[in-house]
């Protein structure tokens, strides 16, 4: 059996019914890494490309990701110290004095969707707030957004005070937001620009390869 | 539900998108929100003062309910006529207009700007602020010069360097959009300092603030800030919501609308508790997100429906004058896309019956401004100026005299009615009528060349003196003032 019923209901988005389908999997003597592994992620992986190409909806990428996750939390515990094969780690916020959320939203869920570990720490993020994350979650890449110009300053101090502490300094940054570019971040010491979500996924999957 | 806001003397022909019944329905609805769902409100002195005039307030929670009879006596309130003052009072725009048209306002908040001729975008200056209040200024039928966020002063007080340009380069009323609450008092004593003082101020405040919801249903304390402000020194208030379809509100055109028209409502509450008879004008700045790509844009027609529909819910259910997105493009390059979707906002805006219509001589969904996008979009408004005054039927109208006097196969062109009436006509000045001949011999020129030639003559108008040297001198104190306070 090659778990194609659960990849389905990922692409589906089918929550109700692949609680089921994984129950059954597992009386049948699967192992969680194998369910994931071959089943939510596969799917998911479809539904990675299906977004890409305008095939699907953003409604339906999160209704996929949140079969997904449902089935994930329910797995989680069976998994025994075995790590699920993560495309990478990410923490991300909106800079202080800056509540815009939804660009920041969206490239989570594209993310996410993708096979990313996002630890979304909101909106108004200190760079106090930035640097305790890193230090404690140890992501790849830490993610900026800004939709103002008046707090893309703040953006600055973040990357400054990261790149000030010599147990963060090394962490990859990726910024965006409308009135950032390229320019902006090199100026501001920072990896990465991406200007929307699709090719904040390409950069990822880059930033994360080096 | 309150009066419909409009000139009971001569009833504007609007396009009626949404029905009585329709209008009815949402207004119903509106109040059953105000009284079960509410408001987040974040900021102590707002809920107290909501308290004390009966709304509930849940502090812990933060959120305010407003029961029906809170909300209708609050739209009683709001005044049914008012004037957005201007340094020179020959702008002043009196509300409703006095001819049932609209004003037009420009663009608030872009950050990037394209030169003439320009083909790539560079950071907003302080000195763009101050050349597109001077070309605002020329340009007959834009009546509000708002300002976009300057790059090359500090970010903190970014706004307070904008107002200060354009208060000194342009005669006409500005709106300003506070970029913090420590700021909102500097700027006030700077829109005082042009107009010689506070009593002044208060007589003829020549600014409206912008007040802005956090959507769905929040007030963040900056948007509460602006409006006890504003209370205290009579500033009029543009109530502002910005609802993205499917993002912040409901993916639907009218569910949004409803959001937007609600969240209007809630700020016209608050500015009338603390100062009944605050002006109020509603204005709900509707956009929707694209469900396949994530963006965000305003002329979508999904947005372009919920923007005409929130304009006649602000206006027939709230009673109060519509203010929205008029002007404008989600093209990321100034092409003909950008006239031909500005275009039809404005006319469908117009059509709905708005009385301001905002944001000229924008693309990239309000971040860029074009002086040239500017000129043409002046053009458009004045030709929908002409175009919303409709035609009423009389004899005079008919020339049912000349109807009946003209013979057989005669043309009208040599009798009394066509005399009397032949300069009634709307005059362009940018576009051409001409044969492809005639206009072959006489320039040549494209639309874009004949509006950057425009442009070159209205940039070339040396500086009006607007105000005073002590004035001058007063704002500069004040905004260097403001700068060591906020640094
Ligand atoms: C919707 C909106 C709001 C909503 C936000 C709702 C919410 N929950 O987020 C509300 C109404 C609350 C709001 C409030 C304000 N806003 Co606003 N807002 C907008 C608007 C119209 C759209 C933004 C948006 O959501 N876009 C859709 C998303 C999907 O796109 P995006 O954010 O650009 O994100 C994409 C990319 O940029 C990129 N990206 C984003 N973040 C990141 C991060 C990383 C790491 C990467 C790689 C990529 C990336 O990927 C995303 C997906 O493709 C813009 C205008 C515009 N055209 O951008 C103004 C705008 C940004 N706002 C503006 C202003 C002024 C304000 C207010 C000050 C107004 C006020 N008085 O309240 C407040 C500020 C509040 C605060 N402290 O933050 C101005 C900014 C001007 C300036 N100086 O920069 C703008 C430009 C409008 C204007 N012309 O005035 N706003």
């Amino acid at each position: 059996m090659g778990y194609e019923d659960i990849a389905e209901s990922v692409i589906s988005g089918d929550i109700d019914g692949i609680q089921a389908q994984v129950d059954r999997y597992l009386a049948d003597g699967a192992t969680a890494n194998e369910i994931i592994e071959q089943g939510l992620l596969g799917g998911m992986a479809v539904v990675g490309k299906r977004f890409k190409e305008g095939d699907m909806f953003i409604p339906e990428v999160m209704r996929s990701a949140r079969a997904m996750n449902d089935v994930m939390v329910m797995l989680e515990p069976l998994m025994m110290g075995q790590a699920v094969a993560s495309a990478g780690k990410m923490v991300i916020g909106t800079v202080a004095g800056d509540l815009h959320n939804i660009g920041k939203d969206l490239l989570s869920m594209v993310l996410r969707s993708s096979g990313f570990q996002v630890i979304d720490l909101g909106v108004g993020v200190t760079a106090e707030a930035f640097l305790e994350a890193v230090l404690r979650e140890k992501p790849d890449v830490l993610g900026l957004s800004a939709l103002l110009t008046t707090t893309m300053p703040a953006m600055q101090q973040a990357v400054k005070l990261i790149r000030s502490d010599p147990a963060a300094a090394s962490v990859k940054i990726i910024i965006g937001g409308a009135p950032v570019n390229a320019a902006f971040a090199d100026e501001i010491g920072a990896d990465a620009y991406a200007p929307d979500a699709g090719s904040a996924l390409e950069t990822m999957q880059e930033l994360v390869s080096v | 539900m309150a009066q419909p806001y409009a000139n009971p003397t001569s009833p504007r022909r609007s396009m009626p998108f949404l029905t009585d019944g329709e209008i009815e329905v949402l207004y119903e609805k509106a109040l059953v929100f105000c009284e079960t769902k509410g408001f987040k409100i974040e900021n102590g002195p707002m809920l107290r003062a909501l308290e004390s005039a009966g709304a509930q307030v849940d502090h812990d929670a933060e959120v305010a309910k407003f029961p029906r009879s809170l909300v209708e006596a609050a739209l009683k309130t709001v005044p049914a006529s008012f004037s957005l003052c201007a340094l020179d009072p020959a702008h002043d725009l009196i509300f409703p207009h006095p001819a049932d048209s609209f004003y037009v306002r420009t663009n608030t908040g872009a950050t990037f700007y394209l030169d003439p001729g320009a083909t790539a975008l560079r950071r907003l200056t302080v000195a763009d602020i101050q050349a597109w209040g001077r070309l605002g200024d020329q340009l007959e039928h834009i009546d509000i010069c708002a300002f976009g966020t300057p790059s090359d002063v500090p970010q903190y007080a970014a706004d307070i360097h904008g107002l200060n340009a354009i208060l000194s380069n342009s005669s006409k009323h500005t709106w300003v959009q506070p970029y913090h609450e420590n700021n909102v008092q500097h700027l006030i004593e700077l829109a005082a300092a042009a107009v010689g003082g506070e009593a002044e101020f208060r007589d003829r405040c020549p600014i409206s603030f912008i007040a802005c919801s956090l959507t769905p249903y929040t007030f963040k304390p900056l948007d509460a800030e602006v409006i006890l402000r504003a209370a205290e020194y009579g500033v009029p208030i543009q109530a502002c919501s910005l609802p993205s379809e499917g993002g912040t509100s409901p993916v639907t055109p009218i569910g949004t609308a409803f959001v937007a028209g609600v969240e209007v409502l809630a700020m016209t509450v608050m500015a009338q508790v603390l100062k009944p008879g605050l002006p109020v004008v509603g204005t709900p700045l509707v956009f929707a997100m694209d469900m396949q790509t994530g963006r965000v844009g305003q002329s979508s027609p999904e947005a372009l429906a919920g923007a005409t529909a929130a304009v006649q819910f602000v206006k027939r259910a709230l009673g109060l004058p519509a203010h929205t997105y008029a002007a404008g493009s989600d093209s990321p390059v100034f092409d003909q896309q950008v006239t031909i979707e500005a275009t039809l906002q404005a006319t469908l805006v117009a059509m709905a019956g708005a009385d301001l219509l905002g944001a000229a001589g924008q693309f990239q969904t309000a971040t860029a401004l074009s002086p040239l996008q500017l000129i043409m979009d002046n053009e458009v408004m004045g030709l929908l100026k002409r175009l919303v005054k409709g035609s009423r039927v009389d004899d005079e109208s008919l020339g049912w005299e000349t109807i009946l006097s003209v013979l057989h196969s005669d043309t009208f062109l040599m009798s009394e009615h066509t005399y009397t009436h032949c300069r009634d006509a709307w005059r362009t000045k940018l576009f051409t009528r001409e044969s492809e001949e005639t206009w072959k011999m006489r320039s040549g020129q494209n639309l874009g060349q004949r509006t950057t030639e425009i442009y070159e003559q209205l940039a070339a108008t040396p500086k009006a003196d607007l105000l005073d040297d002590a004035k001058l001198q007063a704002m500069s104190d004040v905004v260097q003032k403001a700068e060591q306070a906020l640094a």
